[in-house]
């Protein structure tokens, strides 16, 4: 992405992209290839949610200092470069997070990362706090109960038998009910 | 007698309407098969089958195979496969080439919608292609589109604003970028 702003980027999968021979010169250390790169002045772009795996580079921030504002939260970036490439030309080929942008002018929150290449502080590694996973299924179940609590409030409001819904409804109040069920 | 016009006047509504109504949708392109020569989009038009792109590179800059030549239009792949002439790293653009081809341009438009299921493939710069220097895009949307296999990168935004991009997959792309910063997106 060059020179893009205010976009959001969410739940995509970025896997196997890049070359490692493709570089900026014949003396950089890195692949200038990546999974998700923002470039130029590329600012205030929400990443979130993003699957970043098997990339030489996996989420690339470019230099020139106009690379700001960006959110980047809630990604799996990990597995980048493959180990394939790191035999073949050094762990310095690639890295989870290459990041070429002026320290601090982006946000990195809640990331899972290994590796991370730039001028920092570094996200990473961040393998996820152990009760992020338990939290969020606590709020998924807390959310289910919530929900069944509910449908079971209405149900008892309008089929119990004492209920205003039932007597008024013609055919359905409780004595009919009874007469539906065929005697032996 | 205010009856007996109402009624008339009333079916001359309906029907046209009802014309307005059809003609829009007979006006949508069903696209499949080979295209020859840039593919530009002014209805809501989607993918009948699947697509080999074979656009010469006759103009400068990007040759697309699929153009929107209008805003607030959408393209639906229906999950087809929009296909490129090339198989990274052969045949793919150097940097120093004036004529390229992309999948997919969507150039100095406003509100426009590619959507997946879909694949686009095998083209000599990127997949899909959202705005340019010069050529700004705002309110895309580009969803459950897989781009793979694509010279460059599956997707390139120049000056493109307030727009989404969802639920895609960017895979095996930049084989062959030739030196140029590329990848999935």
């Amino acid at each position: 992405m060059v020179s893009s702003k205010h976009n959001r980027v969410r739940l995509n999968t970025f896997y196997g992209n890049g070359s490692a021979t493709s570089k900026d010169s014949t003396s950089a250390a890195n692949s200038n290839n990546f999974g998700l790169g923002l470039f130029g002045a590329s600012q205030n772009n929400l990443v979130e949610k993003n699957k970043i795996g098997g990339n030489i580079n996996g989420l690339y921030l470019g230099g020139g200092g106009n690379v700001i504002g960006n959110i980047i939260r809630r990604n799996v970036i990990l597995g980048n470069p493959p180990g394939e490439a790191i035999r073949e030309f050094g762990d310095s080929i690639g890295a989870d997070i290459q990041d070429f942008s002026a320290p601090g002018k982006n946000t990195f929150d809640g990331n899972r990362c290994l590796t991370y290449s730039g001028a920092g502080p570094s996200p990473c590694p961040n393998f996820g706090n152990p009760n992020d996973e338990d939290a969020e299924q606590e709020a998924v179940a807390a959310f289910v109960r919530n929900r069944l609590a509910s449908q079971a409030r209405v149900f008892n409001a309008v089929y119990r038998l004492n209920s205003p819904f039932l007597s008024k409804a013609a055919g359905f109040a409780a004595p009919g009910l009874t007469r539906l069920i065929p005697s032996r | 007698m205010t009856q007996f016009l109402s009624r008339p006047l009333t079916l001359s509504v309906f029907c046209v309407f009802a014309l307005f109504v059809c003609g829009a949708r007979a006006q949508a392109d069903d696209i499949s098969g080979t295209i020859n020569t840039t593919l530009v989009l002014h209805d809501d038009s989607e993918l009948s089958g699947d697509v080999t792109c074979a656009v010469p590179l006759t103009s400068p800059g990007a040759n697309p195979c699929i153009s929107f030549g209008a805003d607030h239009i959408k393209l639906r792949l229906n999950g087809h496969t929009i296909t490129g002439p090339v198989t990274p790293p052969t045949g793919c653009s150097h940097q120093v080439d004036a004529m390229f081809g992309v999948g997919i341009a969507v150039l100095d438009r406003s509100d426009v919608k590619i959507e997946g299921p879909g694949i686009i493939q095998h083209f000599e710069r990127w997949g899909i292609l959202v705005g340019l220097t010069g050529h700004p895009n705002s309110e895309v949307t580009v969803k459950k589109i897989t781009a793979d296999h694509n010279c460059w990168s599956g997707m390139q935004t120049f000056s493109t604003s307030d727009s989404n991009f969802e639920e895609n997959v960017f895979a095996s792309d930049s084989g062959g970028s030739n030196g140029a910063g590329c990848g999935g997106t």
